[in-house]
Order: C-alpha cells, then structure tokens, then sequence
C-alpha cells in the first residue's frame, strides 16, 4: 500500500510530528504561506493547500502566496457575481480550485465559475438536489465549449475507463481511505472528512504505517461489499461502479434520496459513455 | 442580433409597445434565470455568436441585470442593453458602482425616448431618465419608435447634447402586432415619416449624430439624396427584414415581437443559433410567399429580387394578409 497523504491543520506541533509524510495542510486565508510551505517542504511533500475561507469567494481577499501552488480554496459560496467580477482575472490568473458546497448556490456558482475558466470542485457532504447536480454533471462533461474542469466529474470522467478503482467520489473529494487520512490538531487519524468531523478516529500517529492501520483502511475501501452480502438496493443499482454505495446510508434511512442517487449515478455513467462517443450536437 | 429578455415586466406603456401582447401572455412577472444566462452563453459562443441584446419589458428590473451584464462581458460578449432608462435608485446606484468601468466600446445602452409631449411624463420618469444619462451618458445611445408621421426629434438632440451621448439615434418603425391593437406606423404613412425625418437633416449634421435605421424600412420611399446624406453620416442604412431572434425567459424563441406567434419554440430544440436563425427564415419565406413586400410594386421590384431591399417588414405583410383575407 502506497503512504497516504495526511489531510491535517496547520499547527506547528502537529507538523514537527510528521517528517517525512506527504500533507494536504489545511489553513486559513490569512495564513502566511510562504513561510509554512517553506517549512513542510523542508522535511514534508506537499500535496495541496486547504484554505478554508467563511466568506464568499467575492469577499476573500486573494493571497498572491498561492500562485503556483497547489490551492483549493473552501468557501460557502461565489458571492454576487456583480461583486466577484472584478477580480476573475486575479482569481484565475492563481490558478486555485475553488471549493464550494454542495448546497445553497453551491451548484450554480460551480457553473459560473467554470464558464469562466475557474476550477471548481464540489464538497458531497450530505443529500444534493440529485436533478440540478444531474445538469451539473452533464454541463461538465459534456459542454461543447471550453471551461474549466469541475471536480469530482472531471477526475471520475479522466479515470473512468483507465482505471475501474477510482471510478467513485472519494479519490477526487481527497476522501479515499487508501489514499487518505485525516488528522485531528492532536494528532488522531480519522478514514474520511466526515468521521473527522464526527470525531469517529481509529487511533493516533503511532499508528501510522502499522499493519493495523493498514487494515483498518482497506476495510473501509471495502466496505461496498457488504452492501452485497445484505443484498442492500444499492447492490443492484446500474449507477454502482460510480458511487459504491456513498450514500446507501440515506436509503438505509428511508431518507426518500436513493431514486434520486440511483438516477443520477446512472445517468452520469450513460454520459461517461456518451462523453467517449465524442458527439457533435449539443446534448440538449 | 439576439435579443435576450430578461423580465417581461416593464415601467412604461408606451403605445405603440411591440411586446405588450407578448408581456400580458405571461402574467407571472418572469425573470430570466441565471442558470439559463450561462446556457446562454455557451449556445451563443458555441453558434460563433459574441453579441447580445439585452431586452425586456425593462432589461433593468431584473434583479440580477447588473451581475448578468458583467457575466455577458466576461464572456468576451458584446453587450446591448435596450432600456428606457427608468430605473429605481437602488438599481441606478448598482449601474453606477458595477458598470461605471464597464468598457464603452463593449456596451451600449439604447435608451429608448418617447416626444414628451406625445406621451407627457409621469411619476418623475423625465427626471430619472435625466440621472440615468448623467450617470451612464458615455455608453448611452438614444433610440426612437416612429409610429406617426408628424413626430419630433427636438427633444432627442437636447438630450444627445445635454449629455454627451454616443452620437447615433437608432431610428425604428413601429410595426403592428399580431393583432395590430398597438398604436404602428401604417404603410400608406411611412413615406410621409421618412421625408419628415429629411426634414431633421440640419440637426443630425449640427451634432454629428448618425441615423440608425432599424428593420422595415423600404429603399424605395429614400430618394437618392435622402440615401447620400444617411450614409455620409455613417447611418449604414440596411433595409432587410430578418429573423431578429427573441428568446423570453421562460427559453421560448421566436422571430421578433411581432411575429411572436409565428413558428414559436423552445430553444432547447436548437443545437445552434444557426438552426434557430433558418428556423425563423423559412418563417418569413413562408409569410411572403403569399405577399412579397407591403407594396403591389415590391413584386416586381428589382430592389427587392436583388437582396438590396426585404418590401418592408415582415409582420406589416401579415398583418395585411389577415386584413385582406
């Protein structure tokens, strides 16, 4: 098993802890970059900054720091457009990801900011609206003109007919237990964002690399199976290869999300298909 | 051209309006979406297409009109905003602050202006225009419906001095309706109009101010000299009728105001502006194969088998089809 990336904050007694190990450092907007790059980089790889901004992307003020590295910047929302237009040029000429919720204008701001050459990428946490992420995800994959890649479609859509383990969610939303952890300021590991969030850990830093840890994350990667051995819907759905259960929590639930989830995954591995196809007319 | 319509409300009634019948159709007040100003967008870029118009109703009472004009131009469009130049002080201050860095040779405003002594001023409509100029004059261009023949420009040219405004008057017929309830120039009238806005030659020349002709205009009512003097002032005048492309905002499209019934669709049944543009071409064939211009003479006319002239607007020939029959 290849070493994680370790998706942690910035704190500089964590970071002494974790020589040697690939990080996605998450900091705030006003932090001094250059100086904490410059540190993880002496010791560290790194995977990418995670600026984890609370205001729209209209009212961050841009860090010229971030230029030419590797930046998703978190935020709840574009913000007016009529109050953002003004600084596209110097958003895009940093070159960052911008990382918006799914919720609220989550979906039509990913659109905008596309069109305009900005890459987007979504958070999944909790239920979409499965019809507008439907046209999201057939805008991104299928728009004839040029516009920047929204994430995850665009890594799913990349990998999609290279390599079948990566054809879900999780890779591209850094949540693929293989391939990431999440490290609490003291040091606790958590498999996904969501049981970082849910305080859910499986240990500490003594546990990297062990053969414990190890198992733990495959299991997690594994978890899909079960959802065959309980012959759970999700088991039988065609959108399957695409999302692996990701949200066979909600029907579980009876949250009333899993014809709008089997509906979605489903149509977006017909446009995968449809995107090899090359066609020559707008799809709509 | 491609006509966006933002909203159907609007703040005037002017009485010769095209799109009155095509605003009470729907009730509901529309405004366009954003999401289908990006589609937009995309299906203009993907037709070649870098220039809209943004139409109404009133354009500006949308409420995201200043965020969709910086949207367009980001786009790397063109922008026309056809307004009439009424706007609230919330919206005024939005134009002001947003669009006050917006490049002039990349947006326009076309206010359209009513005689104030036609259509007398109301609730300080007069004023507001007057502010909106003060403030948006640099991108500004005044346009004017004729819809008789005995009209004034007077007015028109005070304004273009007293502000400065980009140096065309875009001079349109008021064309009927499907129903021709709106108050329209008729055809026995237009010659009449058009040697009356001859007769304002001396004040287009004092002010360098070019006549822009929009559609229905028949060649053979110009004289030579009327022709000469048009295009020594950069008028490039043009008296085609073609498909002008309207598209509402609930994404329906049809040719122009007046022929809102004719062949109407959604757009999302066009790949491309070019299909959408034969579309409504074969509309206006199809109008004029009964009709091919609004005179007996355009028949045989050698203008009009040449290309140079359409015989007039293609809802004055409906219209007079359905009179006729």
């Amino acid at each position: 098993m290849t070493k994680p990336v370790l998706i942690c904050p910035d704190d500089p007694s964590l970071l002494d802890r974790l020589a040697g190990q690939s990080l996605g450092l998450r900091v705030a907007p006003s932090a001094d970059v250059a100086a904490t790059v410059e540190a993880v980089r002496r010791q560290n790889g790194l995977f990418r900054l995670l600026v984890e901004a609370d205001e729209p992307l209209a009212a961050v003020k841009p860090n010229h720091a971030w230029r030419g590295l590797p930046v998703d910047l978190m935020v709840p929302s574009a913000g007016r457009f009529a109050d953002l237009a003004g600084r596209l040029d110097e958003v895009r000429s940093l070159g960052i990801t911008v990382c918006l919720p799914i919720g609220g204008t989550g979906l039509r701001d990913a659109r905008t900011l596309a069109s305009l050459g900005i890459r987007t990428r979504l958070g999944l946490d909790g239920m979409p609206d499965w019809d507008a992420l439907g046209d999201l995800m057939t805008y991104a994959l299928l728009e004839l003109v040029a516009h920047a890649p929204i994430e995850p479609f665009q890594t799913i859509a990349d990998h999609s007919r290279t390599d079948a383990r990566t054809t879900d969610w999780s890779s591209a939303l850094f949540d693929d237990p293989l391939r990431f952890l999440h490290l609490s300021a003291d040091g606790r590991i958590a498999l996904s964002r969501r049981d970082l969030l849910n305080e859910e850990f499986v240990g500490d830093l003594a546990m990297l690399g062990s053969p414990a840890l190890a198992e733990a994350q495959q299991a997690r990667s594994e978890a899909w199976r079960q959802l065959f051995l309980d012959d759970h819907p999700c088991a039988r759905c065609p959108g399957f290869r695409l999302c692996r259960g990701r949200y066979a929590e909600g029907d579980a639930k009876g949250a009333g999300m899993a014809e709008g989830c089997a509906g979605f995954f489903t149509e977006m591995a017909g446009v995968l298909e449809q995107r090899w196809l090359r066609p020559e007319a707008r799809p709509w | 051209m491609v006509n966006i319509l933002l909203t159907d409300k609007c703040v005037r009634q002017c009485p010769y309006c095209f799109a009155g019948r095509e605003m009470a159709r729907s009730a509901a007040g529309e405004f366009l979406a954003w999401e289908n100003v990006v589609y937009l967008a995309d299906f203009l870029q993907h037709s070649g297409h870098r220039r809209v118009s943004l139409i109404g109703g009133e354009p500006t009472l949308h409420p995201e009109f200043a965020d969709i004009v910086l949207y367009f131009l980001a786009r790397a469009f063109e922008v026309t905003v056809f307004t009439s130049g009424i706007l609230s002080d919330a919206r005024l201050g939005e134009v002001e602050k947003y669009l006050g860095e917006a490049p002039v040779n990349r947006l326009t405003y076309v206010c359209n202006v009513n005689d104030p002594i036609e259509t007398p001023d109301t609730d300080g409509a007069d004023e507001r225009l007057g502010r909106f100029l003060a403030i948006a004059g640099r991108w500004s261009m005044l346009g004017f419906n004729i819809y008789r023949d005995d009209f004034s420009l007077g007015f028109a040219f005070d304004l273009i001095a007293r502000h400065d405004l980009k140096r065309t008057l875009r001079l349109g017929i008021a064309h009927p309706t499907a129903d021709g309830a709106n108050a329209f120039l008729p055809v026995d009238r237009i010659g009449p109009a058009i040697a009356r806005l001859a007769g304002f030659k001396a004040d287009f020349e004092r002010l360098a101010v070019a006549p822009s002709l929009d559609c229905g205009f028949p060649l053979c009512r110009f004289s030579d000299a009327d022709l000469g003097w048009l295009v020594r002032l950069g008028g490039r005048p043009s008296f085609i009728c073609r498909p002008a492309i309207d598209i509402t905002p609930d994404m329906q499209v049809y040719s122009c105001f007046p022929l809102a019934t004719h062949g109407r669709a959604s757009l999302f049944a066009f790949n491309s502006l070019q299909e959408v543009t034969a579309h409504f071409a074969a509309e206006h064939t199809r109008i004029r194969a009964g009709r091919p211009g609004i005179f007996d003479d355009c028949a045989s006319c050698e203008s009009r088998s040449r290309g140079v002239c359409a015989g007039g607007a293609s809802c004055q020939i409906t219209l007079m089809a359905e009179a006729a029959s």
